[in-house]
Protein backbone atom coordinates (compact mmCIF):
# COMPACT_ATOMS: atom_id res chain seq x y z
CA UNK A 1 0.00 0.00 0.00
CA UNK A 2 1.33 3.72 -0.88
CA UNK A 3 -0.04 6.56 0.88
CA UNK A 4 -0.33 9.84 -0.04
CA UNK A 5 -0.58 12.58 2.47
CA UNK A 6 -1.04 16.01 0.89
CA UNK A 7 2.08 15.76 -0.65
CA UNK A 8 2.96 18.71 -1.95
CA UNK A 9 6.21 19.61 -4.21
CA UNK A 10 7.43 23.49 -5.56
CA UNK A 11 10.01 23.94 -7.80
CA UNK A 12 11.28 27.29 -7.48
CA UNK A 13 8.04 29.55 -7.52
CA UNK A 14 5.90 26.59 -9.47
CA UNK A 15 3.83 24.21 -7.77
CA UNK A 16 4.72 20.74 -10.00
CA UNK A 17 2.45 18.81 -7.21
CA UNK A 18 -0.42 20.54 -5.01
CA UNK A 19 -2.18 18.63 -1.90
CA UNK A 20 -2.35 15.16 -3.54
CA UNK A 21 -3.70 12.61 -1.30
CA UNK A 22 -4.55 9.52 -2.53
CA UNK A 23 -4.47 5.85 -1.43
CA UNK A 24 -2.80 3.00 -3.69
CA UNK A 25 -4.18 -0.29 -2.83
CA UNK A 26 -2.87 -3.93 -3.13
CA UNK A 27 -4.61 -6.38 -5.43
CA UNK A 28 -4.42 -4.10 -8.20
CA UNK A 29 -3.38 -2.42 -10.80
CA UNK A 30 -3.44 1.86 -10.18
CA UNK A 31 -3.35 3.89 -13.13
CA UNK A 32 -1.58 7.00 -12.88
CA UNK A 33 -2.40 9.43 -15.88
CA UNK A 34 -2.21 13.46 -16.55
CA UNK A 35 -0.83 15.18 -19.56
CA UNK A 36 2.87 15.81 -19.58
CA UNK A 37 4.04 17.72 -17.21
CA UNK A 38 1.68 17.21 -14.05
CA UNK A 39 3.60 16.00 -11.89
CA UNK A 40 3.29 12.19 -12.39
CA UNK A 41 7.15 11.64 -12.33
CA UNK A 42 7.76 14.34 -9.79
CA UNK A 43 5.06 12.21 -7.48
CA UNK A 44 6.87 8.89 -8.21
CA UNK A 45 10.37 10.70 -7.56
CA UNK A 46 9.09 11.69 -3.98
CA UNK A 47 6.99 8.39 -3.53
CA UNK A 48 10.96 6.90 -3.75
CA UNK A 49 12.42 9.38 -1.68
CA UNK A 50 14.57 10.90 -4.45
CA UNK A 51 12.88 14.20 -4.31
CA UNK A 52 11.92 15.60 -1.02
CA UNK A 53 8.01 16.75 -0.69
CA UNK A 54 8.11 20.53 0.20
CA UNK A 55 5.01 19.47 2.18
CA UNK A 56 3.10 16.34 3.20
CA UNK A 57 4.27 12.90 2.58
CA UNK A 58 4.61 9.65 0.98
CA UNK A 59 4.63 5.99 3.05
CA UNK A 60 4.88 2.68 1.84
CA UNK A 61 3.19 0.56 4.07
CA UNK A 62 3.24 3.32 6.33
CA UNK A 63 6.95 4.02 6.47
CA UNK A 64 8.76 6.54 4.67
CA UNK A 65 10.75 5.10 1.43
CA UNK A 66 13.77 6.26 2.84
CA UNK A 67 13.42 3.91 6.02
CA UNK A 68 13.85 1.00 4.45
CA UNK A 69 16.96 -0.08 4.64
CA UNK A 70 17.03 -3.19 1.81
CA UNK A 71 13.42 -1.42 -0.55
CA UNK A 72 14.18 -3.63 -3.50
CA UNK A 73 12.60 -6.75 -1.49
CA UNK A 74 9.70 -4.46 -1.18
CA UNK A 75 9.53 -1.76 -3.98
CA UNK A 76 10.65 -2.53 -7.69
CA UNK A 77 10.63 0.91 -9.64
CA UNK A 78 11.89 2.04 -12.58
CA UNK A 79 11.63 5.69 -13.33
CA UNK A 80 12.00 6.09 -17.19
CA UNK A 81 15.52 6.75 -18.59
CA UNK A 82 17.64 5.97 -15.45
CA UNK A 83 18.24 2.41 -16.07
CA UNK A 84 22.22 2.05 -15.63
CA UNK A 85 25.23 3.79 -16.68
CA UNK A 86 25.44 3.50 -20.81
CA UNK A 87 29.19 2.00 -20.42
CA UNK A 88 27.75 -0.72 -18.20
CA UNK A 89 26.12 -4.64 -19.23
CA UNK A 90 23.02 -5.25 -17.79
CA UNK A 91 24.39 -7.97 -16.03
CA UNK A 92 27.07 -5.61 -14.01
CA UNK A 93 23.89 -3.15 -13.86
CA UNK A 94 21.32 -5.82 -11.84
CA UNK A 95 24.01 -7.75 -10.29
CA UNK A 96 25.37 -4.71 -8.56
CA UNK A 97 21.84 -3.33 -7.57
CA UNK A 98 21.10 -7.45 -6.59
CA UNK A 99 24.59 -6.94 -4.16
CA UNK A 100 23.02 -3.36 -2.80
CA UNK A 101 20.09 -5.37 -1.42
CA UNK A 102 21.18 -8.80 -0.51
CA UNK A 103 19.56 -10.55 -3.08
CA UNK A 104 21.17 -13.71 -4.01
CA UNK A 105 22.88 -12.89 -7.66
CA UNK A 106 21.46 -15.16 -9.46
CA UNK A 107 18.22 -13.65 -9.20
CA UNK A 108 19.91 -11.05 -12.11
CA UNK A 109 20.36 -13.45 -14.76
CA UNK A 110 16.39 -14.70 -13.87
CA UNK A 111 14.95 -11.31 -14.25
CA UNK A 112 17.06 -10.59 -17.26
CA UNK A 113 15.06 -14.13 -18.94
CA UNK A 114 11.74 -12.63 -17.55
CA UNK A 115 12.07 -9.82 -19.42
CA UNK A 116 13.25 -11.14 -22.81
CA UNK A 117 17.23 -9.79 -22.60
CA UNK A 118 19.40 -12.80 -21.81
CA UNK A 119 21.22 -12.64 -25.12
CA UNK A 120 22.25 -8.87 -24.67
CA UNK A 121 23.46 -9.51 -21.23
CA UNK A 122 26.95 -8.92 -21.91
CA UNK A 123 26.29 -6.35 -24.10
CA UNK A 124 26.63 -2.75 -22.98
CA UNK A 125 23.62 -0.38 -22.01
CA UNK A 126 24.71 2.63 -24.20
CA UNK A 127 23.76 1.04 -27.27
CA UNK A 128 20.42 -0.14 -26.46
CA UNK A 129 17.69 0.77 -28.04
CA UNK A 130 14.47 2.55 -25.69
CA UNK A 131 11.83 -0.04 -25.48
CA UNK A 132 15.57 -2.34 -24.36
CA UNK A 133 16.01 0.15 -21.83
CA UNK A 134 12.27 -0.06 -20.69
CA UNK A 135 13.05 -4.02 -20.52
CA UNK A 136 15.92 -3.78 -18.18
CA UNK A 137 14.52 -0.98 -15.55
CA UNK A 138 11.79 -3.29 -15.38
CA UNK A 139 14.51 -6.27 -14.72
CA UNK A 140 15.61 -4.00 -12.23
CA UNK A 141 12.27 -3.76 -10.61
CA UNK A 142 11.43 -7.28 -10.88
CA UNK A 143 14.62 -7.62 -9.14
CA UNK A 144 13.76 -8.15 -5.47
CA UNK A 145 10.73 -9.98 -6.40
CA UNK A 146 8.53 -7.43 -4.44
CA UNK A 147 5.00 -6.59 -3.64
CA UNK A 148 4.67 -3.23 -4.66
CA UNK A 149 5.79 -2.17 -8.47
CA UNK A 150 5.95 1.37 -9.44
CA UNK A 151 6.20 2.13 -13.24
CA UNK A 152 7.01 4.69 -14.88
CA UNK A 153 5.54 5.13 -18.25
CA UNK A 154 6.62 1.77 -18.65
CA UNK A 155 5.05 1.19 -22.45
CA UNK A 156 7.17 4.31 -24.15
CA UNK A 157 9.47 2.90 -26.82
CA UNK A 158 7.70 -0.55 -26.55
CA UNK A 159 6.44 -2.55 -29.42
CA UNK A 160 2.82 -4.06 -29.65
CA UNK A 161 4.08 -7.55 -28.23
CA UNK A 162 6.28 -5.22 -25.41
CA UNK A 163 2.97 -3.59 -24.63
CA UNK A 164 1.02 -7.02 -24.54
CA UNK A 165 3.77 -8.45 -22.46
CA UNK A 166 3.81 -5.61 -19.75
CA UNK A 167 -0.08 -5.56 -19.17
CA UNK A 168 0.05 -9.01 -18.41
CA UNK A 169 2.58 -8.58 -16.32
CA UNK A 170 0.99 -6.23 -14.17
CA UNK A 171 -2.16 -8.11 -14.19
CA UNK A 172 -0.38 -11.07 -12.77
CA UNK A 173 1.01 -9.56 -10.17
CA UNK A 174 -1.60 -7.45 -9.27
CA UNK A 175 -3.77 -10.72 -8.84
CA UNK A 176 -1.12 -12.24 -6.98
CA UNK A 177 -2.26 -9.44 -4.61
CA UNK A 178 1.05 -7.16 -5.87
CA UNK A 179 0.31 -3.37 -5.77
CA UNK A 180 1.02 -1.36 -9.12
CA UNK A 181 0.86 1.78 -9.87
CA UNK A 182 1.79 2.59 -13.35
CA UNK A 183 1.51 5.97 -14.83
CA UNK A 184 1.05 7.06 -18.37
CA UNK A 185 -0.15 10.11 -20.36
CA UNK A 186 -2.04 8.27 -22.48
CA UNK A 187 -5.52 6.54 -21.45
CA UNK A 188 -5.64 3.98 -24.35
CA UNK A 189 -2.06 2.58 -22.68
CA UNK A 190 -4.23 1.75 -19.26
CA UNK A 191 -7.64 1.99 -20.20
CA UNK A 192 -7.22 -1.86 -20.24
CA UNK A 193 -5.03 -3.11 -17.47
CA UNK A 194 -5.99 -0.42 -14.66
CA UNK A 195 -8.73 -1.39 -11.99
CA UNK A 196 -8.47 1.79 -10.69
CA UNK A 197 -7.39 5.10 -12.67
CA UNK A 198 -5.84 8.27 -11.05
CA UNK A 199 -5.97 11.42 -12.91
CA UNK A 200 -4.09 14.59 -12.79
CA UNK A 201 -3.99 17.86 -13.87
CA UNK A 202 -0.76 20.75 -13.25
CA UNK A 203 -0.49 18.55 -10.34
CA UNK A 204 -4.15 17.90 -8.57
CA UNK A 205 -5.96 15.51 -8.37
CA UNK A 206 -8.51 15.79 -11.04
CA UNK A 207 -10.57 12.55 -10.31
CA UNK A 208 -9.75 8.82 -8.50
CA UNK A 209 -12.12 5.82 -9.40
CA UNK A 210 -12.29 2.67 -10.46
CA UNK A 211 -12.33 2.14 -14.10
CA UNK A 212 -15.42 0.35 -14.74
CA UNK A 213 -17.46 3.37 -12.97
CA UNK A 214 -15.14 6.16 -15.04
CA UNK A 215 -16.31 4.22 -18.22
CA UNK A 216 -19.44 3.92 -16.66
CA UNK A 217 -19.73 7.72 -16.27
CA UNK A 218 -18.27 9.01 -19.78
CA UNK A 219 -19.47 6.44 -22.39
CA UNK A 220 -23.13 7.84 -22.59
CA UNK A 221 -24.45 7.05 -26.00
CA UNK A 222 -24.58 10.90 -27.78
CA UNK A 223 -27.19 10.90 -30.92
CA UNK A 224 -26.89 13.31 -33.09
CA UNK A 225 -29.36 14.39 -35.85
CA UNK A 226 -29.68 16.81 -38.55
CA UNK A 227 -32.96 18.03 -39.89
CA UNK A 228 -34.19 21.23 -41.45
CA UNK A 229 -36.93 20.72 -38.31
CA UNK A 230 -34.81 21.01 -35.53
CA UNK A 231 -36.83 23.29 -32.72
CA UNK A 232 -40.02 21.48 -33.75
CA UNK A 233 -38.28 17.69 -33.04
CA UNK A 234 -36.32 19.15 -30.19
CA UNK A 235 -39.30 19.60 -28.38
CA UNK A 236 -40.54 16.45 -29.33
CA UNK A 237 -38.03 14.48 -27.82
CA UNK A 238 -37.73 16.90 -24.89
CA UNK A 239 -41.09 16.40 -23.89
CA UNK A 240 -40.44 12.43 -24.50
CA UNK A 241 -37.50 12.96 -21.63
CA UNK A 242 -34.26 12.85 -23.74
CA UNK A 243 -31.98 15.51 -22.73
CA UNK A 244 -31.52 17.15 -26.22
CA UNK A 245 -28.75 20.16 -27.03
CA UNK A 246 -28.76 22.38 -30.01
CA UNK A 247 -25.51 22.46 -31.52
CA UNK A 248 -26.38 24.52 -34.94
CA UNK A 249 -29.01 25.42 -37.24
CA UNK A 250 -30.20 21.93 -38.13
CA UNK A 251 -28.68 20.00 -35.65
CA UNK A 252 -29.30 17.96 -32.63
CA UNK A 253 -27.32 16.22 -29.64
CA UNK A 254 -29.53 13.43 -28.04
CA UNK A 255 -28.80 12.02 -24.55
CA UNK A 256 -30.70 9.73 -23.20
CA UNK A 257 -32.81 8.31 -25.53
CA UNK A 258 -32.16 5.02 -27.69
CA UNK A 259 -31.47 5.43 -31.57
CA UNK A 260 -34.60 3.56 -32.68
CA UNK A 261 -36.72 5.47 -30.24
CA UNK A 262 -35.52 9.02 -31.69
CA UNK A 263 -36.25 7.86 -35.29
CA UNK A 264 -39.40 5.92 -34.80
CA UNK A 265 -40.40 9.63 -32.71
CA UNK A 266 -39.14 12.37 -35.89
CA UNK A 267 -41.38 9.70 -38.24
CA UNK A 268 -44.61 9.75 -36.09
CA UNK A 269 -44.24 13.44 -36.22
CA UNK A 270 -43.82 13.64 -39.91
CA UNK A 271 -40.16 15.31 -39.08
CA UNK A 272 -37.73 14.81 -42.18
CA UNK A 273 -34.29 13.84 -41.35
CA UNK A 274 -31.05 14.04 -43.36
CA UNK A 275 -28.98 12.22 -40.46
CA UNK A 276 -29.19 9.96 -37.66
CA UNK A 277 -26.32 8.40 -35.96
CA UNK A 278 -24.30 7.36 -32.74
CA UNK A 279 -21.33 8.39 -31.20
CA UNK A 280 -20.17 5.72 -28.26
CA UNK A 281 -18.51 7.86 -25.21
CA UNK A 282 -14.92 7.01 -25.18
CA UNK A 283 -13.02 7.30 -21.78
CA UNK A 284 -10.15 8.77 -23.80
CA UNK A 285 -12.55 11.28 -24.85
CA UNK A 286 -13.22 12.05 -21.41
CA UNK A 287 -9.91 12.24 -20.68
CA UNK A 288 -8.65 14.90 -23.12
CA UNK A 289 -11.95 16.69 -22.03
CA UNK A 290 -10.88 16.39 -18.22
CA UNK A 291 -7.41 17.69 -18.64
CA UNK A 292 -7.54 19.72 -21.42
CA UNK A 293 -7.99 22.53 -19.17
CA UNK A 294 -4.77 21.65 -17.09
CA UNK A 295 -2.25 20.92 -20.63
CA UNK A 296 0.89 23.11 -20.10
CA UNK A 297 2.70 22.81 -23.08
CA UNK A 298 0.35 22.32 -25.97
CA UNK A 299 0.74 22.99 -29.49
CA UNK A 300 -0.97 25.07 -31.90
CA UNK A 301 -2.74 23.26 -35.19
CA UNK A 302 0.07 25.12 -37.08
CA UNK A 303 2.94 23.35 -35.47
CA UNK A 304 3.95 26.04 -33.05
CA UNK A 305 4.10 25.28 -29.07
CA UNK A 306 2.56 27.20 -26.61
CA UNK A 307 2.65 27.82 -23.17
CA UNK A 308 -0.06 28.92 -21.24
CA UNK B 1 33.76 8.98 8.05
CA UNK B 2 32.32 9.10 11.93
CA UNK B 3 30.05 11.91 10.58
CA UNK B 4 28.35 10.28 7.94
CA UNK B 5 26.95 7.64 10.64
CA UNK B 6 26.09 9.51 13.42
CA UNK B 7 22.39 9.85 12.44
CA UNK B 8 21.94 5.68 11.58
CA UNK B 9 23.64 4.34 14.44
CA UNK B 10 20.66 3.50 16.08
CA UNK B 11 20.25 0.44 13.59
CA UNK B 12 21.90 -2.20 14.75
CA UNK B 13 22.29 -3.63 10.75
CA UNK B 14 24.56 -0.44 9.64
CA UNK B 15 27.03 -2.37 9.22
CA UNK B 16 25.80 -5.02 7.05
CA UNK B 17 24.21 -2.24 4.72
CA UNK B 18 26.95 -0.53 3.88
CA UNK B 19 29.27 -3.91 3.10
CA UNK B 20 26.23 -4.75 1.06
CA UNK B 21 26.24 -1.10 -0.84
CA UNK B 22 29.80 -1.43 -0.84
CA UNK B 23 30.04 -4.60 -2.78
CA UNK B 24 27.47 -3.19 -5.40
CA UNK B 25 29.70 -0.07 -5.94
CA UNK B 26 32.77 -2.20 -6.61
CA UNK B 27 30.77 -4.00 -9.18
CA UNK B 28 29.58 -0.88 -10.63
CA UNK B 29 33.36 0.40 -10.83
CA UNK B 30 34.92 -2.48 -12.14
CA UNK B 31 32.20 -2.67 -14.58
CA UNK B 32 33.63 0.53 -16.06
CA UNK B 33 36.16 0.41 -18.50
CA UNK B 34 36.78 3.85 -18.08
CA UNK B 35 37.31 4.09 -14.62
CA UNK B 36 39.63 0.40 -14.35
CA UNK B 37 41.28 2.71 -17.73
CA UNK B 38 42.09 5.83 -15.66
CA UNK B 39 43.51 3.81 -12.75
CA UNK B 40 45.57 1.23 -14.52
CA UNK B 41 46.95 4.62 -16.84
CA UNK B 42 47.55 6.40 -13.42
CA UNK B 43 49.75 3.66 -12.06
CA UNK B 44 51.60 3.25 -15.49
CA UNK B 45 52.31 6.57 -15.97
CA UNK B 46 53.87 6.98 -12.63
CA UNK B 47 56.43 3.75 -13.12
CA UNK B 48 56.90 5.12 -16.22
CA UNK B 49 57.72 8.57 -14.67
CA UNK B 50 59.52 7.11 -11.77
CA UNK B 51 62.06 5.44 -14.24
CA UNK B 52 62.61 8.13 -16.63
CA UNK B 53 63.22 11.05 -13.49
CA UNK B 54 65.34 7.79 -12.11
CA UNK B 55 67.52 7.75 -15.44
CA UNK B 56 67.47 11.80 -15.17
CA UNK B 57 68.66 11.88 -11.65
CA UNK B 58 71.53 9.56 -12.88
CA UNK B 59 72.07 11.62 -15.33
CA UNK B 60 72.39 14.79 -13.69
CA UNK B 61 74.62 12.71 -10.87
CA UNK B 62 77.13 11.56 -13.79
CA UNK B 63 77.63 15.62 -14.63
CA UNK B 64 78.36 16.41 -10.96
CA UNK B 65 75.14 17.60 -10.09
CA UNK B 66 73.48 16.17 -7.22
CA UNK B 67 70.11 15.24 -7.67
CA UNK B 68 70.00 12.33 -5.94
CA UNK B 69 67.03 10.91 -3.44
CA UNK B 70 66.19 7.18 -2.93
CA UNK B 71 64.31 5.85 -5.54
CA UNK B 72 60.55 5.14 -3.51
CA UNK B 73 61.10 8.87 -3.20
CA UNK B 74 61.42 9.42 -7.20
CA UNK B 75 58.47 7.60 -7.75
CA UNK B 76 56.67 9.77 -5.09
CA UNK B 77 57.75 12.58 -6.65
CA UNK B 78 55.92 11.93 -10.09
CA UNK B 79 52.21 10.71 -8.15
CA UNK B 80 52.38 15.26 -8.89
CA UNK B 81 51.20 14.25 -12.72
CA UNK B 82 49.80 10.63 -11.81
CA UNK B 83 47.46 12.11 -9.32
CA UNK B 84 45.57 13.14 -12.05
CA UNK B 85 44.24 9.67 -13.28
CA UNK B 86 43.18 8.61 -9.75
CA UNK B 87 41.17 12.33 -9.21
CA UNK B 88 39.58 11.81 -12.67
CA UNK B 89 38.66 8.08 -12.07
CA UNK B 90 36.99 8.88 -8.68
CA UNK B 91 35.50 12.08 -9.85
CA UNK B 92 33.93 10.10 -12.44
CA UNK B 93 32.58 7.30 -10.00
CA UNK B 94 29.84 10.06 -8.76
CA UNK B 95 29.16 12.08 -11.51
CA UNK B 96 28.62 9.41 -13.63
CA UNK B 97 25.77 8.65 -12.01
CA UNK B 98 24.35 11.99 -12.10
CA UNK B 99 25.00 12.15 -16.07
CA UNK B 100 23.49 8.82 -16.56
CA UNK B 101 21.04 9.04 -14.55
CA UNK B 102 21.53 6.39 -12.40
CA UNK B 103 21.49 7.85 -9.41
CA UNK B 104 18.15 7.44 -9.16
CA UNK B 105 18.39 3.38 -9.23
CA UNK B 106 21.94 3.78 -6.87
CA UNK B 107 19.38 5.88 -3.97
CA UNK B 108 15.99 3.46 -4.90
CA UNK B 109 18.34 0.70 -4.09
CA UNK B 110 20.29 2.61 -1.01
CA UNK B 111 17.62 5.01 0.33
CA UNK B 112 20.02 6.13 2.69
CA UNK B 113 22.10 8.98 1.14
CA UNK B 114 24.58 8.61 4.06
CA UNK B 115 25.33 4.64 3.24
CA UNK B 116 25.37 5.28 -0.57
CA UNK B 117 28.06 7.61 0.37
CA UNK B 118 29.60 5.71 2.50
CA UNK B 119 30.10 2.90 0.06
CA UNK B 120 31.63 4.69 -2.29
CA UNK B 121 33.98 6.47 -0.06
CA UNK B 122 34.66 2.85 0.99
CA UNK B 123 35.72 2.13 -2.30
CA UNK B 124 37.30 4.67 -3.42
CA UNK B 125 39.27 5.16 -0.36
CA UNK B 126 40.81 1.34 -0.55
CA UNK B 127 41.61 1.78 -4.38
CA UNK B 128 43.32 4.77 -3.62
CA UNK B 129 45.62 3.45 -0.62
CA UNK B 130 46.46 0.26 -3.08
CA UNK B 131 47.32 2.00 -6.08
CA UNK B 132 49.28 4.18 -4.04
CA UNK B 133 51.11 1.54 -1.85
CA UNK B 134 51.63 -1.05 -5.22
CA UNK B 135 52.85 1.86 -7.66
CA UNK B 136 55.81 2.70 -5.44
CA UNK B 137 55.84 -0.91 -4.12
CA UNK B 138 56.55 -1.93 -8.44
CA UNK B 139 57.78 1.31 -9.38
CA UNK B 140 60.74 1.11 -7.10
CA UNK B 141 62.13 -1.33 -9.09
CA UNK B 142 62.53 -0.14 -12.73
CA UNK B 143 63.53 3.41 -10.75
CA UNK B 144 66.28 2.23 -8.61
CA UNK B 145 67.84 0.58 -11.71
CA UNK B 146 67.56 3.60 -13.96
CA UNK B 147 69.09 5.84 -10.80
CA UNK B 148 71.86 3.26 -10.12
CA UNK B 149 74.17 4.80 -6.89
CA UNK B 150 71.51 8.16 -7.36
CA UNK B 151 68.90 6.02 -6.41
CA UNK B 152 69.98 4.09 -3.28
CA UNK B 153 67.07 3.98 -0.37
CA UNK B 154 66.63 2.18 3.10
CA UNK B 155 63.51 0.28 3.86
CA UNK B 156 62.49 3.18 5.96
CA UNK B 157 61.94 5.35 2.58
CA UNK B 158 60.63 2.49 0.70
CA UNK B 159 57.55 1.97 3.45
CA UNK B 160 57.23 5.79 3.93
CA UNK B 161 56.77 6.53 0.58
CA UNK B 162 54.46 3.26 0.22
CA UNK B 163 52.34 4.57 2.56
CA UNK B 164 52.76 8.07 2.38
CA UNK B 165 51.29 7.33 -0.94
CA UNK B 166 48.39 5.02 -0.35
CA UNK B 167 46.80 7.24 2.48
CA UNK B 168 47.52 10.35 -0.03
CA UNK B 169 46.07 8.99 -2.77
CA UNK B 170 43.22 7.36 -0.36
CA UNK B 171 42.26 10.76 1.35
CA UNK B 172 42.81 12.84 -2.29
CA UNK B 173 39.73 10.33 -3.37
CA UNK B 174 37.42 11.36 -0.62
CA UNK B 175 38.19 15.19 -1.42
CA UNK B 176 37.36 14.32 -5.07
CA UNK B 177 34.38 12.56 -4.19
CA UNK B 178 33.12 15.50 -2.46
CA UNK B 179 34.06 17.77 -4.95
CA UNK B 180 31.93 15.45 -7.57
CA UNK B 181 28.56 15.58 -4.93
CA UNK B 182 29.07 19.65 -4.64
CA UNK B 183 29.68 19.30 -9.26
CA UNK B 184 27.40 16.86 -10.01
CA UNK B 185 28.71 17.22 -13.39
CA UNK B 186 32.26 15.51 -14.35
CA UNK B 187 33.81 18.34 -16.13
CA UNK B 188 33.37 20.68 -12.71
CA UNK B 189 34.49 18.12 -11.00
CA UNK B 190 37.65 17.21 -12.44
CA UNK B 191 38.68 20.60 -13.25
CA UNK B 192 38.47 21.72 -9.09
CA UNK B 193 40.04 18.52 -8.43
CA UNK B 194 42.93 19.65 -11.04
CA UNK B 195 42.79 23.67 -9.61
CA UNK B 196 42.98 21.61 -5.87
CA UNK B 197 46.23 19.71 -6.44
CA UNK B 198 47.93 21.38 -9.30
CA UNK B 199 46.48 24.75 -10.08
CA UNK B 200 46.19 26.12 -6.43
CA UNK B 201 49.87 25.85 -5.80
CA UNK B 202 51.17 26.73 -8.06
CA UNK B 203 48.84 30.23 -9.15
CA UNK B 204 49.58 30.83 -5.11
CA UNK B 205 53.50 30.42 -5.38
CA UNK B 206 53.73 33.82 -7.63
CA UNK B 207 51.67 35.95 -4.80
CA UNK B 208 54.52 36.68 -2.75
CA UNK B 209 52.55 37.78 0.66
CA UNK B 210 53.90 35.89 3.87
CA UNK B 211 49.93 33.79 4.47
CA UNK B 212 50.06 32.88 0.89
CA UNK B 213 52.75 31.21 1.21
CA UNK B 214 52.33 29.86 4.49
CA UNK B 215 48.89 27.90 3.02
CA UNK B 216 50.32 26.77 0.06
CA UNK B 217 52.28 25.01 2.64
CA UNK B 218 49.35 23.24 3.82
CA UNK B 219 47.99 22.72 0.58
CA UNK B 220 46.90 18.69 -0.37
CA UNK B 221 50.00 17.71 -2.04
CA UNK B 222 52.74 19.30 -0.12
CA UNK B 223 51.21 17.84 2.72
CA UNK B 224 51.49 14.54 1.20
CA UNK B 225 54.59 15.47 0.33
CA UNK B 226 56.23 16.29 3.99
CA UNK B 227 53.47 12.95 4.57
CA UNK B 228 56.22 10.93 2.71
CA UNK B 229 59.52 12.51 2.83
CA UNK B 230 59.13 12.37 6.54
CA UNK B 231 59.73 15.83 6.52
CA UNK B 232 60.71 17.93 9.75
CA UNK B 233 60.37 21.51 7.99
CA UNK B 234 57.69 22.96 8.14
CA UNK B 235 55.56 20.55 10.07
CA UNK B 236 56.51 16.57 10.02
CA UNK B 237 54.20 13.60 8.78
CA UNK B 238 52.20 13.26 11.60
CA UNK B 239 50.80 16.84 11.24
CA UNK B 240 50.49 16.33 7.97
CA UNK B 241 48.58 13.45 8.29
CA UNK B 242 46.21 15.26 9.97
CA UNK B 243 46.20 18.34 7.42
CA UNK B 244 45.11 15.58 4.89
CA UNK B 245 42.50 14.29 6.89
CA UNK B 246 40.84 17.58 7.37
CA UNK B 247 41.06 18.93 3.41
CA UNK B 248 38.75 15.25 3.78
CA UNK B 249 36.24 15.87 6.27
CA UNK B 250 36.05 19.22 5.00
CA UNK B 251 35.13 18.43 1.27
CA UNK B 252 34.01 15.37 1.50
CA UNK B 253 31.51 16.44 4.58
CA UNK B 254 30.34 19.95 1.88
CA UNK B 255 29.26 16.88 -0.37
CA UNK B 256 27.11 15.00 2.21
CA UNK B 257 25.74 18.05 3.48
CA UNK B 258 24.51 18.59 -0.21
CA UNK B 259 24.11 15.47 -0.70
CA UNK B 260 20.86 14.92 2.16
CA UNK B 261 19.71 18.28 1.18
CA UNK B 262 19.21 18.16 -2.58
CA UNK B 263 16.91 16.27 -5.01
CA UNK B 264 18.50 13.78 -6.19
Amino acid sequence: MITLEALTKDFGSTRAVNELSVDITEGKVTGFLGPNGAGKSTTMRMILGLDTPTAGKSLINGVPYAKLRYPLHTVGAHISGTAGHPGHTPRTFLKALAQSNRIPVRRAEQALAEVGLQSVATKRIGGFSLGMRQRLGIAAALLGDPQILILDEPMNGLDAEGILWIRRLMRTRADAGGTIFVSSHLMSEVQQVADHLILIGRGELITEAPTQELIQEFTQQLITVRTPRAAALAGLLAQQGAKVSTTGEDHLEVIGMPLERVGALAFAGGIELHELSIIHGSLENAYNQLTHDTVDYSAELTGGVTTK
Amino acid sequence: MSTLMINESKNGNLAGSLLAATRAETTKFFGLRTLVGLYASGVLVTIALGWLLGASAKASGDNGFDTSMPAPLLVFATLQFGQLFFAAGAALHITNEYSSGSICTTLQSVPRRGTMLGAKAVLLAVLGFLAGVGLILVGTIPTALSAEQYGVFELSDLLSAAFGAGIYLALLSLMVLGLGLLCRNSAGAIVSAIALVGGLPQILQIIPIHWVQTLIQYLPTNAATYMATGAIEPYGPGVALLVLIAWSVALLGAGYFVLQRRDA
